[in-house]
This record gives C-alpha cells, structure tokens and sequence, in this order.
C-alpha cells in the first residue's frame, strides 16, 4: 500500500469505529540533526575540540480546533522536543524521551482573536520568529548572546486578528507564588516574592506590522519576564531572491536594587542569556542550574543592548546565507550577597559577537541539506575571574526532515 | 556598542518602511520553499497556524474526509485544474453552474492520449504528467430526475463513466479513495471520484 494511503485507511476504520467525524486535528514536526566539530577555546579552562551529532530542536507536535460556532473554535496544541542523537532530553534535568516544548489550548475567534493558556514562548520571541536563519544551531541560535528568547509557563496570551495588515498580541505570565522555584531560577520571578502573586506582574506584547507576508516590521516588549525588561524590534525585507532580517533591542534588569533580594545562589538575580541551548558563555564560578546545558549559562546580566542583521540569497533549490550580531552586556557590581566577587569590586562588561555563514540545499519540499560555520567571540573587560573570555567555532552538515 | 553598528541595523528596519511591495521571488523552485505548517508554529499569528494545511503533514483528520483532502488535483477539461487549498477545493465557479444556468451535458476529461506500460498515471494534467502518488478528482454530472436534467447521466451510468475515466488514467489499475456528490442545481449533481493509480504488481 501506498504510504499515503496508510493515513486514509486508518482514518476510514477510525471513523468507522467512532460513528462521528474527529475534530480537526494535525500531526506534524520536524527533525534536525547536525554533524559537526566543535573548537570552544575559553581562556583560563581547558579546550574543547571534539566531534557531535547534534539533534537541533527535533520536534512532534499536534495540534487540533473544534468548531463551536461559525465564528469560534476551541483549539489545542501540543509540541514535544525529542532527542534525535541520544535520546536524552535535558529539559528537565532527566531522560525524557520528550521535552515540552509549547503547549496551550484556548479559543479561536474569527472576529475577536485567539486567547490561550499554556507554556509557550513569549510573545516578545514569537514576534522574531523565522528572522534568525540559524535557528535551534549550535553557536547559530541568537539565544547563544540575546537575552529574551525565553518559553514561559502559565502564559495567557490574546493574539487579534490581522486587521489592515497589523497584528496585536500580548500576555500576561503568571508567577505563581508558591511555584515558584528560586533556586532553580526557572520562574519568570525570581526571589521577588512580593511582586510574583498578581494576575498582570509580568507581561510580553507585540503589534506586527506586515506589508505583506514577506515585508513586516514589529514591536515588542517584556516587562519583568526572567527578571527582564526588554524593548526589541524587528523587521523582514525580501527583495527578489533576497531576504534580509535585522533585529535590535535593549533591555534592562528589573529589578534595579540588586540588594533588595539578597541572593545567595551564586546566580545573581540578572537576566539569563541563555536558558538551555547556550554554548558561549559561562560564569566560572557559578554552575549551571539544573537543565541548562553543559556549562552553558550566563546569570547576573544588569543591562545589554543587542543587534543582528543576516540576509539570505534564494537561487533556486540553493540558499546561501550569512548573519552577524553582537551584544553588549554590563553585570551587577559584584558583591558578597550576589557571589559575583571578582575581587575588583566594580561590575564587569562584556561584548559577545557572533559570526554565521551557512548554505542550504533543498532536496525536496519537505527535505534540506545544510552545512554552516559559526563563530562567537566574548570579550570581558574587568572581569577576569568571572567571565571567560574565549573564541567558539563549530563547522557542520545536517539533515532536516520536516512532515 | 559602537555608533556604526546601531547605524546599519537601524539603516536596515528603515528599508521595511521604504519597500513596502518588494517583488515576489522567482517561481521556479517556490514549491520547495513555501512555508511549512512547523515553521508557522512558532509565529505571532497563531490564528494562521491554527487554519494552516500542510498536504504534507504526517497525519491530518481532513484526510478523512476526501473533500478537504489537501494536495488533490482537479482534472476538469472545461477549466484549469488547480491544486486544493486550505482544506477546500479550489473549483472555479465555472466548473460549476454557468451563469447562464446552461451547464454542458458532459464533463469532458483530459484523457491521455495513450496508455503506457510505466505503471503511473498517464493522464497529462496542466501540461504536467500526474505523478503516481497523486490523488486526482474527477467528477460528472447526473440527474436525478430525467424529465428535469441537463445531465447526460444517471446516477448508475455516471458511475460507469467515472471507471471509465480512471482506466484511461491508469496502466496498471487504480484505487477510489473517496467520492462524494455536490449539487449542482435542482436535483442535478456532479459525481465526484477521488482516485489514486496503482503500481505494477510483481508476479
């Protein structure tokens, strides 16, 4: 039997078997995997060079509506990260086979918009998606270097519909109080106990502009999510076989007394560059919580502006494609409360930027070839106890599968 | 962060507001770079990820229902076949009731010229030869009441005329995998058949 004949015939004896029609659902995904070598060389710690197979953010995801009325659906979606290389997920700092990855059910309106609940990126990181063209990669993702690219639990968020080519959306995160985890710094509130309890602490909105669906320009901001405050604005030009992103923003500890919360983690109470994929960047006296990657974190960020541009050139089943960025990071001024004793007594800044190139070769549809290098470089000024200062390349080929 | 830097980034938000109808990229590979039903699930629009199909998605409950199957091709002679979309098929009005209520008493296909030993669908669709795989739709009009048609066919004859039609298409035979009937007006309907050719079978 043909492979697309299996669905229908298990569809045919579902239905059957049912007596009703199924609500409209939808199972798709994709998988990513990448080999490649890995040359991390940080100044004052031993020197990685090795070779991986990388799964890069493989996922299975389902989602489905169910029609109320003619103007509203009730709709779902699950989405689960799966570990292609080795089957591990670190999400959760166990060996899932799945990791949860965005996951909400809500109401669809034609008219009025959609209002869901769930776990879900920010509406601040969905309003970039698709500009950074080395996404879920090692030393690719702008996650590596950008505070901001976060998944929240309990989000609410509302999304209009498209009217004259705007699109609004925000969201409120809910802190839940007695959820929250401070040692694990996995709340959007971290040790503030007296702002995490409201129903409005913590926001992430945006409002889209599209000239069409391939020019559009939007606006976002975080308001004391994973203790940031973030402006960032985004836009999508493509001209011809030409498609160019750029990507600016500025954001801002929210918590601007770094006493009033006396830590004593060892993570400091500033925003997180990186909350699980990030490569780059470590403190050498801290140790990456629980579900974060190997040695991969950065914590104690007071301020960092940021900025990324990339462009891609389509010629045919190929596409080439390069992106730069950069940011630039200033700490707490390190004290006994927050463990960030340098032993200089001042705070510390430091400037990461990266470097990507990669080319792309479409086999089908549904199938890409890739291979891509990629560079980060941080450079830490007054800090040399804290921060490593260190260039990290990687070079790889993958395959992507997307169903 | 240096001035130059802040320059060319905000240089480039700028050209968002400049070209505004920038032209369409070119449309000899556009199939193979449309975007995928996992690439929107990550956007702002979630309405537009919620009412997205993917033909090529794993599973999908619209591959219950052969109407709403996505990827099928319209054989129609009288108009240019199109691929559905979006979980509807995409007939063009003058597939159905012209507008002067004088519909033709046949559906003419595009039949092939010639069978061939291939094992594929030989049938040409829109200059383009159907690959094996494809799901095609074909359909034909019939009358329920023979004293008030303008269909040529009767319920049981236009189900002749459509096996008829999917054994011009296929060398090897075929499989209905759907049919359904839409009203056409009063009581004429099209007869809908939605078939795939089958492979050479191995002795």
């Amino acid at each position: 039997m043909k492979l697309k004949l299996l669905p229908l015939a298990i569809g045919a004896v579902v239905v059957a078997q049912s007596g009703s029609v199924l609500a409209d659902a939808t199972v798709y995904g994709k998988l990513n995997i990448s080999f490649q070598n890995n040359n991390f060389d940080y100044v004052g710690r031993p020197q990685q060079d090795n070779w991986t197979l990388n799964s890069n953010s493989s996922r299975l995801g389902v989602k489905g509506k169910s029609k109320i009325n003619d103007d509203m659906d009730a709709v779902f979606k699950m989405e689960y990260e799966t570990y292609v290389d080795n089957g591990f997920s670190s999400c959760n700092n166990s060996n899932n086979t799945f990791c949860q990855r965005n996951i909400y059910a809500g109401l669809s309106s034609k008219t009025y918009g959609m209002l869901y609940g769930g776990k879900n990126d920010t509406v601040l990181k969905m309003a970039a998606d698709g500009t950074d063209m080395f996404n879920d990669l090692v030393l690719g993702d702008i996650t590596n270097y950008m505070v901001g690219e976060n998944r929240e639990n309990n989000s609410i968020i509302y999304t209009s519909p498209v009217m004259a080519g705007f699109t609004f959306s925000t969201s409120t995160i809910l802190g839940e109080q007695s959820g929250v985890n401070n040692a694990g710094n996995q709340e959007p509130f971290h040790d503030s106990i007296q702002q995490n309890s409201g129903p409005f602490d913590s926001s992430s909105s945006a409002i889209k502009y599209e000239f069409n669906e391939k020019n559009w320009v939007a606006l976002a901001g975080d308001w004391n999510v994973e203790n940031a405050d973030i402006i960032r604005l985004v836009s999508q030009v493509s001209v011809g076989d030409f498609t160019f992103d750029a990507h600016i923003q500025s954001a801002n500890n929210h918590f601007r007394d770094q006493n009033a919360n006396n830590l004593d983690n060892g993570l400091g109470d500033g925003m997180i560059i990186s909350n699980g994929r990030g490569y780059g960047l470590a403190l050498n006296n801290t140790v990456p919580p629980a579900g974060t990657g190997s040695g991969a974190y950065y914590a104690g960020i007071q301020d960092q502006d940021a900025w990324m541009v990339n462009g891609k050139y389509q010629m045919g089943d190929w596409a080439f494609k390069a992106q730069v960025g950069e940011s630039y990071s200033t700490s707490f001024k390190p004290n006994t409360a927050n463990n960030f004793n340098n032993g200089v007594g001042s705070s510390y800044e430091f400037d990461t930027t990266q470097v990507a190139i990669g080319a792309d070769y479409a086999l089908s549809k549904n199938v890409t070839l890739f291979s891509y290098l990629a560079q980060l470089d941080v450079d830490s000024d007054n800090a040399a106890a804290l921060v490593d200062d260190g260039t990290l390349q990687t070079g790889g080929v993958g395959l992507e599968i997307k169903f | 962060m240096c001035v130059w830097k802040n320059i060319i980034v905000t240089s480039c938000l700028l050209i968002t507001g400049v070209v505004v109808q920038a032209e369409e990229s070119s449309a000899n590979s556009e199939n193979k770079h449309q975007k995928h039903m996992v690439d929107m699930a990550d956007g702002l629009n979630s309405q537009q990820f919620m009412n997205a199909k993917d033909p090529d998605a794993l599973w999908s409950s619209t591959m219950f229902v052969p109407w709403k199957r996505t990827g099928a091709i319209n054989a129609y002679q009288d108009n240019k076949p199109s691929e559905t979309k979006g979980g509807v098929n995409a007939y063009q009005d003058t597939d159905k009731v012209p507008a002067d209520n004088t519909p033709s008493k046949e559906e003419n296909l595009a039949m092939p010229a010639a069978s061939s030993s291939s094992g594929e669908i030989t049938g040409m669709v829109d200059g383009k030869k159907i690959e094996s795989d494809q799901l095609v739709n074909i359909r034909v009009m019939y009358g329920l009441d023979p004293e008030h048609t303008k269909a040529k066919f009767t319920p049981a004859s236009s189900q002749n005329e459509l096996f008829r039609q999917m054994s011009k298409y296929c060398s090897f035979g075929f499989q209905k995998v759907g049919e359904w009937s839409e009203v056409v007006e009063g009581s004429d309907y099209y007869l809908y058949y939605q078939f795939q050719c089958i492979e050479k079978r191995e002795p």
